[in-house]
């Protein structure tokens, strides 16, 4: 069966993704504080990682990478993690995608939560 | 079967065909930064210096990358003999000082030959005064021009602009660096608008930039504006003013936050805030290729309403100025 990245279309539609979704998390008041300050271009190859591995694409990344990212990220808890996820899933049905996939994805998110709240 | 001889920072690698150069590297405790493995996070970015480059390995980069031989470690696959840096690695070059004059605002014009330096419009290079202390200034010419142009501010205690602007001289040879950064002008730009800010020396670039655009042919509105306290603190601006009767599609329109001094010489807009400015003047950024060069916070902040306001990451091309 054919992952998500490849019904999507592969890198070329991970860039569109990441713009959506990022433009989502910087305007949520629950989450964008923590990207005041944080150098936008390497941000966004950081997002381009963590969609591809949701979207089921060729990648690595890890658990371990996850847990390494935020690290240091004082107050981060379930409600940051729910936020993200929410914003993904927004992203997902503006490309279109439907409400199975997309709860494939919110799954694979929901996978590295412990990693992301270093728990 | 012979083996391929590749050689990254300076190390030869026991390369197997068929691995990558991540993989080669990693196993010969050679560390380059990565993170996905996979082609897209781009942080295991490096410079081939000699060699062929396997396309596979630059999927994803910009042009400006491309042209200057970076590629993807993890993607690197080289069946041919081939010598690859570390991202950052800069050659020291020669360069004779060519002109040393100042601008109507003070700001030093330093004009440099070398025929070793190759670089694409809206890169910089560093210059050394000695092994230990460098700065980075972006060119300000065209290739085409086979001279380098910088433009020096002098800052207040700035080791190496003080000595540019006090001590060297025609005649002198400095050590420089290979160019660096992509704030640069791509043919794949062709169909959009170009917004270009700037404050003080990030001139240097955007002039570059628009003229490398309006020689390749760049037809799209080409929009220009710089920021500064008054009027006496714009440079250049009677060939940015020429350059816009020349060609109908460039714009320069500078932003002033005191007003009342004329000698702008031409058109300009008032306001305390250029980012403001930006924010207001333009409806949306979708569309638009967004070049920004000059004080740190007021890029990163250009970049967000940019961005937030329609144009893709892709299309924001961002160069902090940091004044040491």
């Amino acid at each position: 069966m054919a992952s998500l990245y490849e019904k999507l279309g592969g890198a070329a539609a991970v860039d569109a993704a990441v713009d959506i979704f990022y433009r989502k998390v910087l305007a949520d008041d629950r989450i964008s504080e923590y990207f005041d300050g944080v150098d936008m271009t390497a941000q966004a190859a950081k997002q381009k990682s963590f969609l591809t591995m949701v979207f089921g694409g060729p990648n690595e990344y890890t658990g371990k990478d996850m847990r390494a990212a935020h690290a240091g990220m004082k107050g981060l808890n379930d409600t940051h993690v729910d936020a993200v996820i929410e914003n993904l899933g927004a992203t997902l049905a503006e490309l279109g995608v439907g409400e199975a996939d997309i709860a494939e994805v919110a799954a694979i998110a929901n996978s590295v939560r412990d990693d992301v709240l270093n728990r | 079967m012979e083996s391929i001889q590749v050689m990254y920072a300076d190390t030869p690698l026991a390369y197997q065909p068929g691995e990558s150069l991540l993989e080669a590297a990693t196993r010969a405790n050679v560390a380059i930064p990565n993170s996905c493995r996979s082609g897209i996070c781009q942080s295991c970015l490096v410079k081939v210096t000699d060699g062929e480059i396997p396309a596979k390995s630059q999927d994803g980069l910009s042009e400006a990358q491309k042209a200057q031989g970076y590629a993807l470690a993890c993607q690197l696959k080289p069946d041919s003999p081939i010598l690859v840096q570390p991202a950052d690695h800069q050659d020291q070059l020669n360069a004779t000082v060519i002109e040393h004059s100042l601008f109507n605002n003070g700001v030093l014009k330093l004009v440099l030959a070398s025929d070793e330096l190759k670089w694409i419009a809206g890169q910089f290079i560093s210059i050394w005064k000695t092994d230990q202390i460098t700065r980075p200034y972006s060119i300000a010419s065209l290739p085409e021009d086979h001279l380098i142009e910088l433009h020096i501010q002098k800052h207040e205690h700035g080791i190496v602009s003080h000595w540019l602007h006090d001590e060297v001289k025609p005649g002198d040879t400095l050590k420089i660096g290979s160019a660096r950064g992509e704030c640069c002008y791509g043919d794949n730009m062709s169909e959009k608008s170009l917004l270009l800010v700037g404050t003080g020396t990030g001139l240097a670039p955007l002039i570059g930039i628009i003229k490398d655009a309006l020689q390749r042919g760049h037809q799209q509105p080409i929009k220009l504006h710089i920021g500064a306290r008054d009027a006496n603190r714009l440079y250049l601006v009677n060939e940015l003013r020429a350059l816009q009767s020349t060609y109908t599609n460039f714009e320069f329109l500078p932003i002033l936050k005191e007003a009342d001094d004329l000698s702008a010489s031409g058109p300009f807009e008032q306001a305390d805030e250029l980012s403001s400015y930006i924010k207001e003047s333009y409806s949306s950024f979708q569309d638009w290729c967004v070049f920004l060069c000059g004080a740190p916070d007021l890029v990163r902040k250009l970049q967000r309403i940019c961005f937030l306001n329609g144009a893709s990451l892709t299309d924001i091309h961002a160069d902090p100025f940091i004044s040491n």
